[in-house]
């Protein structure tokens, strides 16, 4: 089933696919560029890794397609030489080759999930994403134009699943090359904060000109906004599917500003809402692809109102941030039951009845989801949850962070700390920490926390099962990381927790630090830290 | 003449009509076993065992069995054999039988055995049974520990082989264990291997058979 | 004979009957062989376990109980030791121990747990595991009010004490009643 770009008449002007793609493959350079200056101005090892994500993927899928289609290319040349046998057959293979290379257009999709990456995302992950993305989305479905799903968003996706915790968004320079760490990327963020802006600090012009870290294309949204109009102008794009993603998306956010009591900045928020999380690059790049939209322009229209909604709920209600990239795999899945329905009505017919009808279910939906079911709440108190631990933490000053960690539930209470940390954000140090309260069992724990102060349990006995022999080590994990005489880097912190926060995976790996015989206790105390360093946004 | 039609019917399930390679019989152990190589193999051998007796004890029968109520003869035929493998294998290899689980009483419904015996035991003699029933046997032993195989080294960077009856380790490599995507271990990546293994087999066969209505076609001429 | 068979009625009833009999004689020779194979090897570790409770051979005669069924308890025996004490013996499982459960024995007399000894478990380099071991005694003397948990091991500590607060709560029981 090739799709053509626009309904009949066919016969309009002389434009071949491979001029559009080009065009497109142009917008697309010009974002990678862009991108590529910004991370530069970050740090050079961050620009190197910019340009090396982008190579990478757009060779893996250019050597995957070659791969793929060299039989095929072999025996149309064998048959080209058995038919002219004055033809070379190494050149008529590689003529077949460019033929079909330049036909199948993989390097869009190489330079489109490249800009789907963060930039810290490691080199074999972009490989077997990109081989993924282009054999099981693109070729093993026949090639361009008969996929159905979006090539990069698969490949996009299935890192997402497999290696997760890889795709990290800020490169570190260490003795042995790039490492990565993970830290709050305003997405995030905003998803920890349920959607809302208060107590967060987020200015529209820094985001709109890229001032943040995110995916490679989230970067200059106003760079991708210009570069969308120009490509609707040069009809290499259509504009109904980002103007109706947009406009639907900005609608219900709209709405639901309103609904939050924001009044007239509800018109600001939304316009954050939209500048964040690759809307607008998924709008310009990838909901447009020709092959997996529908052909018809009502089609087209319900296409993207349908992923605006998707979006919508995925982010507020499963709290994903990366909303976009399955709201537009699920839009793509529905694609041919649209193109059914649509059938024979692409005619100006359809507009009045249709459009009438169409519109008030979209509006009484928009308003429905948006004000009906979102919740309202703006915490400023920050609830958080991973697998056992639980903090509440709340900013008391500058700079000054209350955190409460509970490590285990119902009846089943591990540890508890309830401490103030004091940062420095300039310098990603902490500067104080100051324990207010803790479990007070009696337990090791206790005088880990105090630094030996507390030695008896509740009775006023010395404790039963006391390992004297791991003394030192506590104590020294008690001067390293609690008293501190003089300020500690972030990093001591975030690698003692980057490295598994399930027990066995502490246990065995930072054991002389961690396994003092107060194992709970100091995962939730290097826990309550590293979340107050995440929150307060230090982890760049 | 008469043994290459022998040799055929054990040869031919292998690979050129591979139960779930080919004729994509019997699917659901395929997907839930390959996991490992361990369970793999294991699990094949089972398979082989069940295929073997089932095959001979019908076609040992099949002029007495009255047809309107063969097919429930049938089955109690083979859910009898499956629960004696599972008690034998609960007693002489206790951690295969433990890692196997729930998919040991699931060979009772396997489509490949009722299939088997349906089309071929019922109907030929005990001879060519055996070597339908060893033919199919290691068919779907050689598609599932493919399938393991790749699904291993994926979502773990290695292998491991051990032996059953005693809970050895044999060998135990895993080379790139950093690199692992653990997708592979889950259900998303069985399917995934699986069908990619299918297209590659399919591919090949379609490719084969082609080049020989061509040759055939040149020798016409 | 032959229209006998010819006859449906008597034919189908007839070979499924045999089939079927046949069929459950094979499987109950499989039973046969290899019960006793899965039940000994049961025993043999149930058996190491009882040893190293009380010492080898100082147990005269050993008696199930019944009970109602509960999470941690597998079975309870009583057993009667050389020197005519009875003790209670409670087969017990640790529930939702994060690194693996256990399977173990604990001898109860006079509301204190007075001897304990694992089942099957030979080689767990797990830290509290290491704590609890057999030749350790950490859990001797358990009430029900005195459980210290044991640093480093909070986890396998709880779900120890969860066990045995089920055993005891049993034994407790048992006393109400007599």
């Amino acid at each position: 089933m090739k799709f053509s770009m626009s309904p009949a008449p066919f016969l309009r002007r002389k434009r071949t696919t491979l001029a559009i793609m080009l065009e497109l493959t142009i917008a697309l350079a010009l974002v990678w560029l862009a991108s590529i200056i910004y991370y530069f101005t970050i740090g050079t090892n961050h620009g190197l890794q910019a340009i090396l994500i982008g190579i990478v993927s757009t060779a893996t899928m250019m050597v995957v397609e070659f791969l793929f289609y060299l039989p095929k290319c072999i025996k149309d040349g064998k048959e080209a030489v058995s038919k002219n046998s004055e033809l070379n057959c190494f050149k008529e293979t590689m003529n077949a080759m460019g033929y079909k290379l330049s036909h199948s257009f993989g390097w869009v999709s190489g330079l489109i999930l490249a800009l789907l990456l963060p930039v810290g995302t490691p080199l074999y992950v972009v490989l077997v994403s990109a081989v993924i993305a282009i054999l099981v989305g693109k070729l093993l479905f026949g090639g361009f134009g008969y996929n159905i799903f979006n090539p990069a968003i698969v490949g996009r996706i299935f890192a997402q699943l497999c290696f997760g915790t890889s795709l990290a968004y800020g490169v570190e320079e260490s003795a042995s090359g790039f490492t990565a760490f993970t830290g709050a990327t305003v997405t995030s963020q905003l998803s920890n904060n349920n959607w809302m802006t208060t107590g967060l600090d987020i200015d529209l012009w820094k985001l709109l000109l890229g001032n943040y870290q995110g995916t490679l294309g989230e970067t200059f949204t106003l760079l991708i906004l210009v570069i969308g109009v120009v490509l609707a102008i040069r009809k290499v794009i259509d504009w109904k599917v980002p103007v109706f993603y947009v406009g639907t998306l900005y609608l219900a956010s709209l709405i639901s500003g309103f609904c939050g009591g924001y009044g007239l900045g509800s018109f600001e928020y939304a316009l954050i809402q939209i500048s964040v999380g690759g809307i607008m690059f998924g709008a310009v790049f990838c909901l447009t692809d020709p092959v997996t939209n529908p052909t018809s322009p009502s089609g087209k229209v319900i296409f993207a109102v349908g992923a605006a909604l998707f979006t919508f709920v995925i982010r507020y209600f499963a709290s994903a941030p990366e909303g976009v990239a399955y709201s537009i795999l699920l839009m793509n899945m529905l694609t041919p039951l649209i193109d059914r329905c649509i059938k024979g009505f692409t005619t100006k017919k359809l507009l009045p009845k249709w459009g009438v009808i169409g519109g008030i279910m979209l509006a009484s939906m928009v308003l429905g989801v948006s004000s009906g079911f979102v919740n309202h709440e703006a915490y400023d108190v920050e609830y958080r949850k991973q697998n056992e631990f639980s903090s509440v933490i709340k900013k008391v000053e500058d700079n000054v962070y209350h955190i409460e960690v509970q490590q285990g539930e119902k009846g089943q209470i591990w540890s508890k700390v309830e401490m103030n940390v004091t940062l420095d954000l300039t310098n990603r140090t902490v500067t104080k920490i100051e324990i207010i309260s803790y479990g007070a069992n009696g337990g090791f724990g206790d005088a880990l926390l105090t630094g030996g102060e507390i030695k008896f349990n509740t009775d006023g006995d010395e404790y039963t099962s006391f390992p004297k022999e791991k003394e030192p080590i506590a104590m020294a994990f008690y001067d390293k990381y609690i008293k501190l005489e003089s300020p500690l880097a972030f990093d001591e912190y975030l690698n003692l927790y980057s490295k598994g926060n399930s027990l066995s995976a502490w246990s065995s790996e930072a054991k002389n630090v961690i396994r003092v015989g107060a194992t709970y206790t100091a995962m939730g105390f290097i826990y309550g830290v590293c979340e107050v360093i995440n929150y307060a946004g230090g982890a760049q | 003449m008469d043994t290459q039609k022998k040799s055929k019917i054990f040869l031919n399930p292998l690979l050129k009509e591979n139960p779930i390679l080919v004729l994509i019989l019997g699917l659901c152990p395929v997907l839930g076993v390959s996991e490992t190589i361990d369970k793999a193999i294991g699990m094949g051998m089972a398979v082989i065992l069940v295929l073997f007796c089932t095959n001979l004890v019908i076609s040992l029968i099949r002029k007495l069995v009255p047809n309107e109520v063969r097919i429930p003869i049938y089955i109690v035929i083979i859910a009898s054999f499956v629960t004696m493998v599972q008690m034998l294998m609960n007693a002489f290899t206790p951690e295969l039988a433990e890692s196997l689980g729930a998919f040991i009483p699931l060979i009772t419904v396997n489509c490949i055995i009722l299939g088997r015996a349906e089309a071929f035991a019922s109907k030929n003699s005990v001879g060519d049974s055996i070597l339908d029933a060893l033919g199919n046997g290691f068919g779907f032993l050689i598609a599932v520990f493919l399938v393991a195989f790749f699904r291993e080294f994926l979502a773990t960077g290695g292998w491991k082989l051990s032996n059953p009856f005693t809970n050895s380790t044999i060998f135990e490599i895993r080379p790139l264990a950093d690199f692992a995507i653990p997708l592979f271990g889950q259900n998303t990546g069985a399917f995934l291997t699986l069908g990619i293994i299918i297209g590659i087999v399919t591919a090949i066969r379609m490719s084969s058979e082609q080049r020989k209505t061509l040759k055939a076609k040149k020798e016409v001429q | 004979m032959k229209n006998l068979w010819e006859n449906k009625f008597v034919r189908l009833p007839l070979s499924l009957a045999a089939v079927c009999l046949v069929f459950s004689s094979l499987l109950a020779l499989t039973n046969f062989v290899t019960d006793p194979i899965i039940a000994s090897m049961q025993e043999e570790k149930e058996k190491k376990a009882y040893e190293v409770l009380y010492g080898e051979g100082n147990i005269s005669s050993r008696e199930e109980v019944t009970f109602e069924a509960t999470d941690n308890i597998n079975s309870i025996t009583k057993v009667v030791t050389t020197d005519n004490v009875e003790h209670y013996v409670y087969n017990l499982s640790t529930k939702n121990v994060i690194s693996g459960d256990f399977n173990f024995l604990a001898g109860i007399k006079d509301g204190k747990v007075d001897a304990y000894s694992f089942i099957g478990v030979e080689n767990n380099n797990n830290y509290g595991f290491a704590e609890f071991s057999n030749g350790k005694d950490r859990l001797v003397g358990y009430d029900g009010s005195n459980f210290s948990i044991v640093s480093g091991a909070t986890n396998t500590s709880n779900g120890f004490k969860t066990a045995l607060d089920a055993a005891l709560a049993h034994y407790a029981s048992l006393s109400a009643e007599a």
